[in-house]
């Protein structure tokens, strides 16, 4: 019987290399572009390269993780997981990224609304998922 | 604390934040209607639009399978992984979010093929099995 481990392996896998794709696609444009800072288009353009590229280090480094339980026969994340130091600043570099990216995205899009919005939105959420997952 | 509360906070955390983009985009979208077709920028939002959907409902789908093992509503067969039964659901949100990659890479891309950009993300599902599965 297959291993259920393997099928996460899988979707992380596939999911990090597609984004590995959009990476590659961004990096050509932003190079390409016309280099105008105050053009909305390259600041979405740069938020979409950060923010996926938080993605793909988020989702490369989960199937590394279980790459190792699956074929190197390492402990799956458990209450053993916050032992190992590694794991909490590799995982918070790529959440930095997705935030910093998501913010870049939101700003040239969302144009009507006051950009500073966003400043406070995302220290939001985080305090509603921080709450859901350790007080509830 | 347990071990896995921290990708619950991490699953959730970015769920919030793709169902944002996700309103954002839909907003963007709303705004340049009839007009989707005309230009290169909402023709990219559409698919982005449609990747942050498949995105959005992958992470709350992962965090509530988390989420009710904790509360102890549901009991996957072992902590960290997935049933096989909810399994389709983590495809389809996969499947949605390489539709809206495909719509978005072709826009940004100076390779406008629907066809190369599907061929190149089904290479990428072959070789993430072969990696999982075949080795």
């Amino acid at each position: 019987m297959m291993s259920v481990n393997k099928f996460i392996e899988f979707m992380n896998l596939y999911l990090s290399s597609f984004d590995f794709c959009v990476m590659a696609v961004m990096f050509s444009y932003i190079f390409k572009a016309e280099k105008d800072m105050k053009d909305p288009a390259f600041h979405l353009a740069i938020g979409l390269l950060l923010y996926i590229t938080g993605h793909f280090w988020l989702r490369f480094w989960t199937w590394l993780q279980w790459y190792g339980v699956t074929h190197h026969h390492l402990a799956p994340p458990g209450p053993s997981w916050y032992d190992d130091p590694l794991q909490i600043p590799m995982f918070a570099a790529g959440m930095v990224l997705v935030t910093i990216g998501l913010i870049y995205i939101l700003r040239p899009l969302s144009a009507t609304i006051d950009n500073r919005i966003w400043y406070y939105v995302v220290p939001f959420i985080t305090i509603v998922s921080i709450i859901i997952t350790w007080f509830t | 604390m347990p071990g896995n509360d921290f990708l619950e906070f991490l699953n959730l955390f970015l769920a919030l934040q793709g169902a944002i983009a996700t309103v954002v985009f839909g907003r963007y979208l709303l705004d340049r209607w009839p007009h989707w077709y005309e230009e290169p920028s909402t023709k990219m939002a559409i698919g982005f639009f449609i990747f942050f959907i498949g995105f959005t409902f992958l992470r709350f789908w992962t965090f509530l399978t988390r989420f009710a093992y904790e509360q102890g509503w549901y009991i996957p067969p072992k902590p960290g992984t997935i049933a096989y039964e909810v399994r389709p659901l983590f495809m389809i949100g996969a499947v949605i979010m390489t539709v809206g990659i495909i719509c978005a890479l072709r826009e940004i891309s100076v390779w406008k093929s629907n066809v190369g950009w599907t061929f190149v993300m089904t290479l990428n599902a072959i070789l993430a099995a072969i990696l999982a599965w075949g080795i």
